[in-house]
């Protein structure tokens, strides 16, 4: 009761009101949406052979062992990357002479002229997209960039893969649009249940939709983070399935490089030792 | 129902889950070798990076339980401290009690049962770690023993644990035999090479104890390690040179 007399109801401001829910409204917060910010200005679409995605930290550190770090920077144009604006602000700012471990996590996109008498467009997603962040993702791409095919490379924990039959991790499995691709020991097909997530499997969709000829690689690792066995895996069942065919090389430098790559897991982090 | 969330539950098909997910924890700690020889037992880890301000003395994944054992770890850091803490309790009572040294395998069994009573207890969770432990008992035997969040314990030649340590088991299993059982030196040169195989090279990227018999445990310096490097690094260029050869 109030000091007039009126009877008052009890209110607690943890409670909301559903009538105002239908009016209040949390406005997105557009600084936080991940996107891709072109670093050239161009009129007309950038017309490449095949696109190479890499969704995922374990994906980012095969290209860059087996590929990126074969490339001088003439050999490489660096096209923009995908990045908040807080990020993509720091970025123009920052010194561009880093090393090219850290160069890595900062989900670059570059094109590559005249490797194998092709040209390839490489997207690096090291940090993972949000799912409202997919589409809009592909379609900024597909508006700059024209591609014939695609090649994906995600990973994915062991504990999402799904089998009657026992299997030793890491392993790789392979989704393709090509039917004549045949199954090897080192890369089998992608069986039912299992099924791909996330940006990978937009960007499946977005192959299917646009009928471009695409091929998925998924790691199945033990770790979600960087682990060099699972990069080595991924090289095994790439360029197994791929032969001759394979762009990614295998040499002294890759070992080199592989060993620091495994250094971006031994974070500074007390956790674990 | 979830059977991942209680330590005591068994699943139907009989997984403890967590105890597994406890060993995966282990996977994320940097790697730990150890290599067992006739008179010389060696550990070597990779050494974690330490932030510029941090004191790296404080930052350490080999430790002496006692002047005769020793032991290295891989997994979550505080849980190692409480365990290296209970562990050396239990050293310096027996010797009150028995007035003998423990044996290293009586240590071993010690921690390793600690580690099982944490995955039946409830409200409790698994130790995160697995130790690789070493040393020499009164009779001068030498002994290298791993145990995980299990609680099981096994003897070892030579092993690893923590990040890559299949990659490092398997260089282990083609590379050991009598003759690194036998020399010192080579005992020390196989930890090193196998450490190699997943660590970037460089004296300041691992950390190589070696325990000998009626000695305290002793860290190589960087300098020593860095020969060592340098010779197993022309021992690579003389064999790739060979493999080279023979393909022309």
């Amino acid at each position: 009761m109030s000091l007039f007399g009126e009877l008052q109801f009890g209110f607690s401001r943890a409670v909301s009101d559903d009538e105002d829910d239908e009016y209040s409204r949390i406005e997105p917060n557009l600084n936080l949406k991940r996107k891709i910010y072109w670093l050239e200005e161009t009129t007309e679409k950038i017309e490449v052979d095949e696109l190479i995605l890499a969704d995922g930290p374990i994906a980012c550190a095969f290209l860059h062992v087996y590929l990126l770090n074969h490339l001088s920077e003439s050999e490489k144009r660096l096209l923009g990357l995908s990045a908040t604006n807080s990020e993509f602000k720091i970025f123009q700012n920052e010194d561009k002479s880093e090393s090219e471990l850290n160069r890595m996590r900062k989900n670059l996109i570059y094109k590559i002229n005249n490797l194998d008498a092709k040209s390839f467009l490489v997207c690096e997603v090291f940090t993972n997209l949000k799912s409202n962040e997919f589409y809009d993702w592909i379609d900024q791409l597909w508006e700059k960039v024209n591609f014939k095919s695609c090649t994906i490379l995600c990973s994915q924990n062991q504990t999402s893969y799904f089998s009657s039959h026992q299997q030793q991790f890491p392993c790789v499995k392979f989704l393709s649009s090509n039917k004549n691709l045949t199954t090897e020991d080192k890369c089998q097909r992608l069986e039912e249940p299992n099924f791909l997530q996330n940006l990978p499997a937009a960007m499946i969709q977005f192959c299917v939709l646009k009928q471009l000829d695409f091929t998925a690689f998924v790691c199945y690792s033990q770790s979600i983070n960087v682990d060099i066995q699972s990069v080595k895996e991924t090289y095994s069942g790439v360029s197994c399935l791929l032969k001759d065919k394979s762009i990614f090389k295998n040499d002294d430098l890759s070992k080199k490089s592989l060993l620091s790559v495994g250094n971006l897991v031994n974070s500074v982090s007390g956790l674990y030792m | 129902m979830s059977y991942d969330t209680a330590i005591t539950v068994f699943s139907p098909d009989g997984h403890l889950f967590q105890v597994e997910y406890a060993q995966e924890a282990v996977k994320k700690g940097s790697t730990a070798v150890g290599v067992r020889g006739k008179d010389i037992v060696v550990l070597g880890v990779e050494k974690k990076a330490v932030a510029m301000l941090q004191d790296d003395r404080t930052v350490r994944k080999i430790c002496s339980l006692d002047d005769h054992v020793s032991m290295a770890f891989a997994g979550l850091t505080a849980d190692a401290r409480v365990l290296i803490q209970k562990a050396r309790v239990e050293c310096q009572s027996y010797k009150l009690t028995v007035e003998d040294p423990v044996t290293v395998e009586y240590i071993t069994r010690y921690i390793a049962n600690l580690q099982q009573k944490y995955t039946q207890g409830r409200g409790r969770r698994p130790f995160g770690l697995s130790a690789l432990i070493v040393g020499f008992d009164y009779d001068g035997t030498s002994h290298l023993y791993q145990t995980d969040p299990s609680g099981t314990y096994h003897e070892w030649k030579a092993n690893a644990i923590g990040r890559s340590a299949n990659s490092v088991r398997e260089f282990l299993e083609k590379n050991y035999n009598d003759d690194i059982f036998n020399s010192d030196a080579a005992c020390v040169k196989l930890c090193i090479r196998a450490l190699l195989e997943v660590v970037q090279s460089g004296a300041k990227n691992v950390e190589i104890a070696v325990a000998r018999r009626n000695r305290p445990l002793e860290m190589l310096k960087a300098e020593e390690i860095e020969v060592i490097m340098a010779e197993i690094e022309k021992e690579n260029e003389a064999e790739a040179e060979k493999k080279s050869q023979k393909k022309i």
